[in-house]
């Protein structure tokens, strides 16, 4: 709530200002007499004139969240063939295959625990259930089948257990590695 | 996280506390010790004077007409019916959740039951939380509904005696669960609530006194299922509580309707859009008191999950108890018991926190049984409309598989809204069963026939056929028994030897669902005793009897919200005798008991 009020404050101060610039200004002139630089005219061409910028803020968020989230995702990525790895030198086997597991449904997720409880609050208001077609979109790189497809091979790898073989180790990378690279790439 | 409150209503609460410890209730029975301290009772000391070891017959409860089938002929179809007795019962106090329009998420998760026999006189008492009644134009509170106990009067008839027994806190409740925390041989109670929860430290004497303040627990989110369970083996028993959403009492009043139901209705906001609370994990220290230890033992709640529903159990039976959370709309979580105190979250990938799509889910209600008879509990979870409830087969060692499909609950769950489950063999065919209770959350869906969705909504039963569901909540329930359901609590309260419910509802009283269906066989009931004379919490029985052995644990909390009787009940079939009980006691201990007679309670202690 003190969130939220802070927000509306900032944009008072913004649009006051503004409107009461406008006020002031004569009466709109004809379309096209209006010259670079020039104060908007009326309260309509102010609320325009801010969505615009509004609109270049929300368009360069939205570019640095698909950044964020990209590297989010190779972060995971690397931690998974990380642990994939050591799980194949034989230390601590088991421990690393699940910490690999965790990482896959990290991508699945897009996103660890931490990171969905950031998004969750970002999302339209609502429950999840199955019809709900926005919730579903939520991802930006992983869709639904990659989603899958990763969480069955987290359960894979999580499942390996102590015997796991190196021939075996070495495929999950391989798979890990293509459905990633598949999801990346395709953005 | 903290629910920021009113002063006022902190004020109210404290006057509330006042007059809630003032009475005491001097007619309450001392518990017959005798008859708990023996290794071995298969006679006990019977719950209510009319009861005895075998079922008696009444011509009101056609299931006393049981006959053992005849093996030449197929079973006669069976009409299984529950009547809602609680009017008759005396359980007729309204269960408050807001508002007529459901402005807020606050007014929709509704409150729990438990049944336990608080004063020890033999027989299961009920106790139910309570919540608000709102004003809507202006919005404002109309009544502060208060907590509700019911003693079984053993005639079929029950009193609120929760003023006496000092445990009518009139908080904006949700939750409870039940367990010894003390060590003192009496069960306890843990109410949680829209702000700080409650801890019922029952005296012996049949009142209670509150000590959740003092003992570490009042926990002042919004809190929602809690259960108790002896997380490091120490003897004692911890706790485990669910926060649901993390917002303030300011913002329930001024809540609008402005999220848009399958582009038909507006309806409440959230969960998703709200900040999410976080679970807490408190450590008993063996002297009356707890320690948040959320972040020592691993359960720290970054997700902040808006969880609702918990079970913990042995799931893997290596002998500790790990701990399932039920989260609404988003991934549940396992916390694998790494068998020293600590845990670690499993959930993502061991087949359990999402559905078979990897979806999440809008998860409610939980609870755990042994659908397949394999020796090991399936999970089961209830989920919001438009979804169906998911049932996750143990394939042991914590690994799951979502079988939902296999099993047709997509096509029996996929619209009602589902809160309380069961397992439980109503039937007593020597299986677990399902009951579900349904009640959407939004009453606008009654504006719009086309949704084809109903605020009220009826329970649904799911009868095991040789492994394999069959709906038949048709012939259960009568068709009137429609109410926004929510907890379900499972006992036979009236101890003639089969499973009855209580049902909670928003803005409704209570329902007690008696069982009166036909009966398909003979049942026993164990009372698993610890060393202090109360129950033993996570005890495991498996039970051989007529070829079939079966699989149940002991267990705080569960379901939605609510507490089943702590006490097991099985059905036998056609068997009049168990051939063995083995009973894995909670720390390690096996215990073995042989050729038992059934249709009677049985009490063991380690």
């Amino acid at each position: 709530m003190k969130r939220c009020t802070a927000a509306i404050v900032t944009w008072m101060a913004l649009l006051g200002p503004a409107l009461a610039l406008a006020d002031d200004q004569p009466k709109a002139k004809p379309e096209g007499q209006k010259k670079a630089g020039q104060l908007p005219t009326s309260p309509s061409d102010v609320f325009a004139e801010l969505y615009e910028h509004l609109a270049d803020s929300i368009i360069e968020i939205r570019a640095t969240e698909d950044n964020l989230v990209k590297g989010l995702l190779v972060n995971y990525h690397a931690a998974a063939q990380r642990h994939l790895g050591q799980a194949g030198r034989g230390n601590e086997r088991v421990m690393h295959l699940e910490a690999a597991a965790t990482e896959i449904t990290n991508i699945a997720n897009e996103g660890d625990k931490r990171v969905q409880a950031v998004r969750q609050r970002l999302k339209e208001a609502g429950h999840y259930h199955q019809e709900d077609a926005e919730t579903q979109e939520d991802y930006m790189f992983i869709d639904s089948k990659e989603k899958k497809e990763l969480i069955a091979l987290a359960q894979k790898v999580g499942r390996m257990g102590e015997d796991a073989a190196p021939a075996d180790l070495k495929a999950v990378a391989n798979e890990l590695r293509n459905v990633f690279t598949k999801a990346i790439g395709r953005e | 996280m903290t629910v920021r409150l009113a002063c006022a209503r902190s004020a109210a609460w404290r006057l509330g506390i006042a007059l809630a410890l003032a009475a005491a209730c001097a007619s309450c029975r001392q518990p017959d010790d005798a008859s708990l301290t023996g290794e071995t009772q298969s006679n006990p000391a019977p719950r209510t004077a009319a009861a005895s070891d075998a079922p008696k017959p009444s011509a009101a409860h056609p299931a006393d007409s049981y006959a053992a089938p005849d093996q030449t002929s197929p079973p006669t179809p069976i009409q299984p019916y529950f009547t809602n007795i609680a009017p008759q019962a005396g359980l007729t106090a309204t269960l408050y959740c807001g508002g007529p329009r459901k402005d807020h998420i606050l007014e929709s998760v509704g409150s729990g039951a438990a049944w336990i026999d608080f004063d020890e006189d033999g027989r299961l008492d009920l106790y139910l939380v309570n919540a608000w009644a709102l004003d809507e134009e202006p919005s404002q509170v109309r009544e502060r509904g208060r907590n509700v106990l019911y003693r079984n009067l053993g005639d079929g008839k029950f009193e609120d005696v929760a003023a006496q027994a000092s445990v009518d806190d009139d908080s904006w409740g949700c939750g409870v669960c039940a367990g010894d925390y003390d060590n003192d041989g009496h069960v306890d109670l843990y109410v949680t609530n829209f702000g700080p929860n409650r801890l019922y430290r029952n005296r012996g004497n049949g009142t209670f006194e509150e000590v959740g303040q003092a003992a570490g627990v009042a926990d002042d989110g919004w809190g929602a299922g809690a259960a108790f369970f002896d997380a490091d083996l120490d003897g004692d028993l911890d706790l485990y509580v669910v926060n649901y959403i993390d917002c303030t009492w300011e913002s329930v009043l001024a809540a609008q309707r402005t999220h848009v139901w399958q582009r038909t209705v507006k309806v409440m906001r959230g969960p998703f859009g709200m900040r999410g609370g976080r679970d807490r994990f408190y450590r008993n220290n063996g002297q009356g008191a707890f320690e948040d230890a959320t972040e020592e033992v691993g359960m720290s709640d970054v997700a902040e999950s808006y969880g609702l529903g918990v079970i913990a159990s042995d799931l893997d039976h290596d002998g500790d108890v790990d701990v399932y959370v039920a989260n609404d709309s988003n991934p549940n979580f396992l916390y694998r018991n790494n068998g020293d105190g600590r845990f670690t979250d499993i959930g993502s990938w061991s087949g359990c926190a999402v559905n078979s799509e990897g979806a999440a889910q809008g998860s409610m209600g939980v609870e755990a049984g042994d659908l397949d008879g394999d020796g090991v509990e399936e999970i089961l979870v209830t989920n919001f409309a438009r979804d169906y409830t998911t049932l996750y087969h143990n394939h042991g060692g914590l690994l799951f598989e979502d079988i939902s499909v296999r099993q047709r609950l997509n096509d029996f769950t996929f619209m009602p809204m589902g809160w309380g489950c069961a397992f439980a063999d109503y039937d007593l065919d020597a299986d677990s069963d399902l009951v579900l209770v349904n009640g959407h959350i939004y009453p606008q869906v009654d504006e719009a026939p086309q949704l084809k969705e109903s605020y009220h909504q009826a329970p649904l039963l799911l009868e095991n056929q040789k492994g394999r569901l069959e709906n038949v909540s048709q012939s259960a329930f009568d068709a009137a028994l429609r109410v926004s359901g929510r907890g379900l609590a499972a006992a036979d309260y009236d101890d003639d030897g089969d499973l009855d419910f209580a049902v909670t509802a928003i803005d409704s009283p209570v329902l007690l669902l008696r069982n009166d269906a036909p009966r398909r066989g003979s049942w026993v009931k164990l009372r698993l005793l610890n060393a202090q004379g109360s129950p033993a919490i996570n005890a495991r029985v498996q039970i051989a009897a007529g070829g079939v052995t079966q699989t149940r644990e002991q267990r705080s909390g569960s379901t939605y919200q609510s507490q089943n009787a702590l006490e097991l009940h099985f059905g036998l079939g056609d068997a009049d005798t168990i051939d063995t009980i083995t009973i894995h006691w909670p720390g390690g201990a096996t215990s073995q008991h042989h050729n038992l007679p059934a249709n009677r309670t049985h009490t063991f202690q380690p």
